[in-house]
């Protein structure tokens, strides 16, 4: 394997399951990425990661075109790729797999730093507004704003923010850092949306070095040449890796000669990375799929109109970057976040064998995937493929019907499904909300979450879901809850009968919830916060309505 | 570019700190193995298991220290490792040296230890009931509080909480020793004391200081972790050098950090107040209980700052306060910015509150009229001069409009039912020096090179507070040279001996003062050269951006040419400097005496707004008025002010440290431990500097800035509480640092934590 560290090509001698961190520090010697927490917590350890990625799949009509084209010729993988893009992302590399590099441009501060005249206007805002002060922290502020540069469609204050939003400071009080970053907002105002024209502005402004354009013009030639990515065969032996942001928290010096298998190199389930249709009732999203990238698919956004308002919810731009849907999951921590969502949404999850990979597979609904404190129906020889969201179908001729009739959950089916089984109606509009309770409202594990939606079937609320997490071994879904707002008129409700329907559905809510005492909270906090949280979805859902006049808190 | 920024190098990422420094290829890794009870009786240490990973492994325990096995100082209870008994859950029990730093931590986890569980204590007010005192108490009285209670019309008493914080210098503690020719001993090490880490291993060493070379290049940040606290790993450090007689580099991993070091004092507080009718304070009380932790450390000085700092800016003619440092089983807590002040300023503002409820008074109302004036006697005798608390109060009120931002919030709180505004006001009088008076002190060390260009040394410690570049700009103005000429030099004991610490904010203030006096003899020695040469008379010489002036006229003569002369004459072009801080003095007896050179004083005004549903609440704005003196760098105070700000943010918000009952640190990661992000911070912060004015005891009538605005921070907690009360009016108030959404939660709730 081979990767692009800053200009030269490097072939590392270390594992591929070791850290990047300790490759970029220890192999190569680049002091400049910092060693802060080893958790993801800090930033100061960021790195660029740059590649060449097929173009997002873009909305839902179109994916289903390119996936119809795709399965008449099933024996080519990777056809239909379509356009690439360029991407140059900030990742932490204290969590990031080696072998994640394979291919890959890495930009570390001293990449930066080599750009003509050796300082980039991202590090002459710092030195004008004396944004660094011990200086422990600057090269991973450096590395975040020069990716949102690269990679962001909000060139303002907000997406500057965002940008640094998994980036710790203990000097500063980050006033000099914010006054830097207004600086950076008047500077690149006029960057282009091309993402190919951007980078080339952007080395011609010192920001990125030159080695980016000589990194596109060769990784573009990889891909033209059709080349297969080599990809390893699926052993049972191995540890499967998805972003490593749970993994390398738990391990943070792995044995040396760790070599886990990595889900962003299994070509052979490139569709591990991908969001794809299944006709019209399935969205099918790859387990491999970043956190980053399931909140820019256009096709999720279509199917859950304004799940994206969630994301910074979830960890720092950093680790989104890097932490993947199925890593997510997999976890099984009660508290996580995107497991929640996808519970509230009513996914399920399909799970392959690693054995036998070309066949065998199954299906089951994410609810039941959890059978005990980080405990999942996954036999040791499986693993996550894809996890599946219903497709929302307001207005469509959709009609799903049974094609399967076995009960929900824990059924093994075998390499054929066909979509739309016992989710009861999925017409009419999707009403979807997340909410959830920690100590800081950026990058921290919450004390509780809670995702629920429904539909509005004429003027009736169907197919309610309400997830909860925090409040006992296994992420819950509140069937209590739920079912009594089940079927309950919503159109056209006064705010005093919505309110009701609140109070009703919250105090269910904290009777089903069976939370602990920890660090993050006490029983008696989380089971409190889940009924006001359920609170919070009615007004998100409902404040047009006035239902703020009604609610008690 | 300017050649004392420092932060070029940051930015561009070639700024070394210990971690990043070249190893020589023979360099051993140290880790160690901490414990894991909170006090427990070592029975046997078997090595074997780990010496089995590799035949680098060198395993040392307590019997392995050749000197004196004690760093303590003020009090000897601060072993390097302990020979039978550890004292808390994350104490270093032994050390680990390995060819890699992963090899020496898995021969580290590998020793199996065969121990006793002992009993112990994490709360101070049991160990306080207990009688177990890490030194005796100590009480300041003045006036008659008790007769002076009586004739209050209002009397409030209660209780008061402050949790411990942990300092996140985001550079973790390390140490490199190496042994040099004739057994000297040579470390890095990243502290704010080098003279201090000298001292330490000097002693656990068994040699002389002179046999010690200690350096701190810069530092990854310290907030007060690295004063007392970075000699244990230093000390270990140079002890595995010592016994391997190979290069040793001892570097925490986080967690390890976060385990093994102390933090910010845990107080408990009872207070007592009371005022006449029209809300004249008349008398205060308190009592604190200080969790010391197991050993001294800096305690004593910490609580004397407690006690010094009791009636925040306000005059109360009566009181008697208390502090008690009790011993538990828990880390050493230790230096934190702010050093036991913010703690006390707390517990007033707590007292003060409580009597406003009482009185059902506007809490400013009652601020307003009780603070400092100028020529007020404090409490411990000194008078108070150049006060600016009334006048930094006014001015915040005018700068935010505070009759208008009342309506406006009222307005707000009437019109919204699920979200609520507080504000509220927060003076800060702080004193400068170190309460222990023979700490202010400071040397430096200049010389000028035959070319013109000049060295600093001094014992001030880079920790990005950038002191080097204050002194830069000191040293510049005195020679009037262009900042440029001159580098200030990390320090070294081998340059600058015996210094302090570089803490109590008064890092530019001493070693300023030093280097100035330095500049001012080379500067003399230059000037009757320069003399000789223009044939005038001294007085008649000054230097001026590089160039020399006679009778206020340039002349031909440069700075570089006249270096070269003077060398050329046989004068000297290096001195050394000396300052202590005059005027100083404290009898404990009375406990009377004027401990501060001077105060530094400023309000702040914080605005927050709670999401009543979600029970959590937003910094909406901020706005701090600060009296920092003439500053010698406008950008630096800022980055300070607000540096400082928002640690107290993080102190009274957020920063949920947190012991078990059984002693282990339950916040033992980042990913538990929060601490302000920049959208934590205020949507809107406005810092206004007050116009200087003389202050003769600091550099060019600058003022110190460091630690006082860190006080600030408590504004929000009162703020907080005053949205809470629009909320549930009839909601009981636990004076309760740090006010997390749990706690906003059990307020909303009526619910006992
Ligand atoms: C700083 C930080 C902040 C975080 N904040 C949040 C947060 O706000 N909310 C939240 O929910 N989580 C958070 N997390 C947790 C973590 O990032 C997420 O759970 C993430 O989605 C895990 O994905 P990953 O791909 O990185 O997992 P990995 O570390 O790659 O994998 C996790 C586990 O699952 C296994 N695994 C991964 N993918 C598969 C698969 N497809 N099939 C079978 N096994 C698999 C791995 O073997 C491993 O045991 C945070 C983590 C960090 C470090
Ligand atoms: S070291 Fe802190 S995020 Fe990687
Ligand atoms: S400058 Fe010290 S941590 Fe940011």
């Amino acid at each position: 394997m081979k990767v692009l560290v800053n200009n030269a090509w490097v072939s590392p001698k270390s594992s591929n399951g070791m850290p990047a961190l300790d490759f970029i520090r220890l192999e190569l010697g680049l002091k400049g990425t910092k060693e802060g927490c080893r958790e993801g917590d800090c930033g100061a350890c960021a790195v660029l990661l740059g590649e060449l990625v097929p173009a997002s799949s873009g909305s839902w009509a179109q994916i289903d075109e390119r996936d119809r084209r795709r399965n008449s010729d099933a024996t080519v993988v990777d056809k239909g790729r379509g356009e690439l893009v360029p991407r140059y992302r900030a990742v932490p590399s204290c969590l990031l797999a080696l072998g994640d590099l394979a291919g890959k441009h890495l930009i570390t501060i001293e990449g930066l730093a080599s750009v003509p005249g050796g300082l980039s206007p991202v590090m002459k805002a710092f030195l004008e507004e004396n944004a660094s002060q011990c200086g422990f922290c600057s090269p991973g502020f450096i590395i975040s704003l020069s990716a949102w540069l690269a990679e962001s469609d909000n060139l303002d204050m907000a997406g500057a923010l965002k940008a640094v939003d998994g980036n710790l400071c203990r000097c500063t009080g980050y006033g000099a850092i914010r006054r830097a970053a207004e600086r950076l907002v008047k500077e690149f105002a006029d960057l282009p949306h091309d993402r190919m024209t951007r980078l080339q502005r952007l080395v011609e402004r010192a920001v990125l070095p030159a080695s980016v354009l000589s990194y596109l013009d060769y990784a573009g030639t990889q891909f033209k040449e059709e080349k297969k990515p080599a990809h390893e065969s699926l052993t049972a032996t191995k540890a499967i890796l998805g972003g490593g942001t749970d993994f390398y928290v738990r391990n943070p010096e792995p044995e040396e000669g760790f070599s886990p298998l990595l889900l962003s190199t299994v070509g052979a389930y490139s569709g591990i990375t991908r969001v794809d249709a299944e006709g019209r009732s399935w969205l099918r999203l790859g387990a491999g799929l970043r956190i980053t990238d399931f909140f820019a698919s256009q096709a999720v956004r279509e199917n859950v109109p304004g799940i994206e308002k969630f994301e910074t919810q979830f960890a720092s731009t950093l680790v989104r970057n890097l932490a993947t849907l199925g890593g997510n999951i997999v976890n099984a921590s009660p508290v996580a976040d995107m497991t929640a969502m996808l519970l509230g949404l009513g996914a399920w999850v399909e799970l392959r064998s690693l054995s036998e990979t070309e066949r065998g597979f199954r299906r089951q609904s994410l609810d039941s995937f959890f059978i005990g404190y980080k405990q999942t129906a996954l036999k040791s020889d499986e693993f996550v493929a894809a996890i599946l969201l219903p497709a929302s179908n307001e207005g469509s001729d959709f009609s799903g019907s049974g094609a399967y009739d076995g009960e929900q959950g824990g059924v093994s089916l075998s390499g054929h499904f066909e979509g739309g089984i016992g989710f009861g109606a999925r017409g009419g509009k999707l009403f979807f909300s997340f909410e959830k309770a920690a100590k800081r409202d950026k990058l921290d594990i919450a004390a509780v979450n809670t995702a629920m939606s429904f539909r509005m079937d004429d003027a009736f609320a169907r197919s309610v879901r309400i997830s909860a997490g925090g409040v006992a071994e296994i992420p819950l879904l509140l069937s209590k809850a739920a079912m009594a707002m089940e079927g309950s008129q919503i159109k056209g409700a006064k705010p005093k009968d919505l309110a009701k329907l609140c109070q009703t559905v919250k105090n269910l809510a904290e009777e089903e919830v069976r939370p602990i005492d920890d660090v993050r909270g006490s029983a008696a906090y989380r089971r409190s916060m889940i009924g006001r949280l359920v609170q919070a979805h009615f007004l998100r859902f409902f404040a047009r309505e006035g239902i703020a006049e009604e609610l008690e808190p | 570019m300017k050649t004392i920024d420092e932060s070029l190098g940051h930015l561009r990422g070639e700024t070394r700190y210990i971690d990043d420094l070249p190893e020589p290829k023979d360099c051993l890794h140290a880790a160690v193995r901490l414990s894991e009870s909170a006090r427990g009786r070592i029975r046997s240490i078997d090595t074997s298991s780990a010496l089995a990973l590799g035949s680098s492994v060198i395993v040392l325990k307590a019997g392995d220290v050749p000197g004196e096995n004690q760093i303590g100082f003020t009090k000897a209870d601060e072993p390097v490792l302990p020979e039978k008994e550890w004292e808390y859950w994350g104490q270093p029990i032994a050390l680990v040296l390995a060819e890699t730093r992963q090899l020496a931590r898995k021969a580290a986890a590998a020793l199996v230890i065969d121990w006793e569980e002992l009993p112990a204590r994490t709360d101070p007010r049991a160990a306080a009931a207990a009688g177990d005192f890490i030194l005796p108490s100590r009480t300041i009285v003045w006036g008659d509080a008790e007769k002076a209670f009586e004739d209050c019309a209002f009397v409030v008493s209660g209780r008061a909480d402050s949790g411990g914080q942990e300092h996140v210098y985001l550079e973790t503690q390390g140490a490199y020793a190496e042994l040099r020719d004739n057994g000297t001993l040579f470390v890095i090490s990243s502290t704010q004391s080098p003279t201090g880490i000298q001292r330490a291993v000097a002693q656990s060493q068994g040699l002389p200081m002179n046999k010690v070379e200690v350096e701190a290049h810069r530092l990854g940040g310290a907030f007060g972790g690295k004063e007392d606290q970075a000699a244990l790993w230093a000390s270990l450090a140079a002890l595995g050098a010592r016994v391997s007689k190979r290069p040793v580099k001892l570097y925490l991993d986080r967690k390890t950090d976060l385990r093994a070091t102390g933090k910010r004092h845990p107080y408990s507080s009872d207070f007592k107040i009371g005022a006449d009718k029209e809300g004249h304070i008349l008398a205060f009380k308190a009592e604190y209980f200080q969790n010391s932790g197991f050993s001294c450390d800096l305690s004593p000085a910490i609580l004397a700052r407690t006690l010094l700092h009791a009636t925040g800016a306000y005059r109360v003619p009566n009181g008697k306060v208390v502090g008690h440092m009790c011993r538990t089983n828990l880390p050493s807590f230790t230096a934190f910015r702010g050093f036991g002040a913010p703690q006390a300023f707390f517990v007033f503002e707590a007292a003060l509150d409580a009597l406003a409820q009482a009185m059902d008074l506007p809490r400013e109302k009652l601020q307003r009229k009780n603070l400092y004036r100028e020529g007020d006697p404090s409490y411990y005798g000194m008078p108070m001069k150049s006060v600016r608390a009334e006048e930094s109060f006014d001015r915040v009120m005018d700068l935010v409009g505070w009759d208008k931002l009342k309506a406006e919030i009222d307005d707000f709180n009437t019109s919204h039912r699920l979200e609520k505004k507080g504000a509220a006001l927060l003076p800060v009088s702080f004193g400068i020096s170190f309460t222990k008076l023979p700490m202010n002190q400071a040397g430096a060390l200049i010389h000028v090179y035959q070319d013109g260009s000049v060295l600093v040394s001094t014992g001030a410690i880079e920790m990005g507070q950038q002191v080097s570049r204050k002194i830069g700009v000191i040293v510049a103005r005195i020679l009037g040279i262009p900042l440029e000429w001159i580098r200030v030099e990390r320090t070294s004991t081998l340059t600058v001996a015996n210094t302090v610490p570089t803490a109590a904010s008064t890092g530019s203030d001493l070693n300023g003062m030093a280097a100035k006096a330095a500049c001012e003899e080379i500067l003399g020695r230059l000037k009757a050269k320069a003399a000789e040469s223009l044939s005038c008379k001294a007085e008649a010489i000054t230097i001026d951006q590089g160039k020399v002036v006679k009778n206020g006229r340039t002349t031909a003569l440069e700075w570089k040419e006249l270096v070269e002369e003077a060398h050329t004459a046989r004068i000297d072009l290096s001195a050394h400097g000396f300052y202590a801080t005059p005027g100083l003095f404290y009898d404990m007896k009375t406990e009377r005496g004027t401990p501060f050179a001077y105060h530094v004083y400023g309000t702040a005004c914080i605005v927050v707004r709670l999401d009543v549903l979600r029970a959590r609440c937003k910094l909406e704005a901020a706005y701090i008025v600060h009296d920092s003196g003439n500053s010698l760098d406008q950008k630096v105070d800022l980055g300070q002010i607000e540096g400082a700000f928002a640690q107290g943010l993080g102190w009274t918000l957020l920063e949920d440290l947190r012991f078990g009952a059984d002693g282990r640190l339950l916040s033992d990661s980042l990913s538990t431990y929060k601490l302000p992000d920049i959208s934590f911070m205020p949507e809107k912060l406005v810092v206004d500097i007050l116009p200087g004015r003389d202050n003769p005891v600091a550099p060019f009538n600058s003022k110190a800035v460091g630690e006082p605005p860190l006080q600030y921070g408590i504004a929000a907690y009162f703020a907080l509480l005053q949205a809470l009360r629009a909320a549930k009016p009839e909601g009981e108030t636990r004076y309760d640092i740090p006010f997390i959404p749990e706690k906003i939660e059990a307020f909303l709730k009526g619910r006992a934590l």
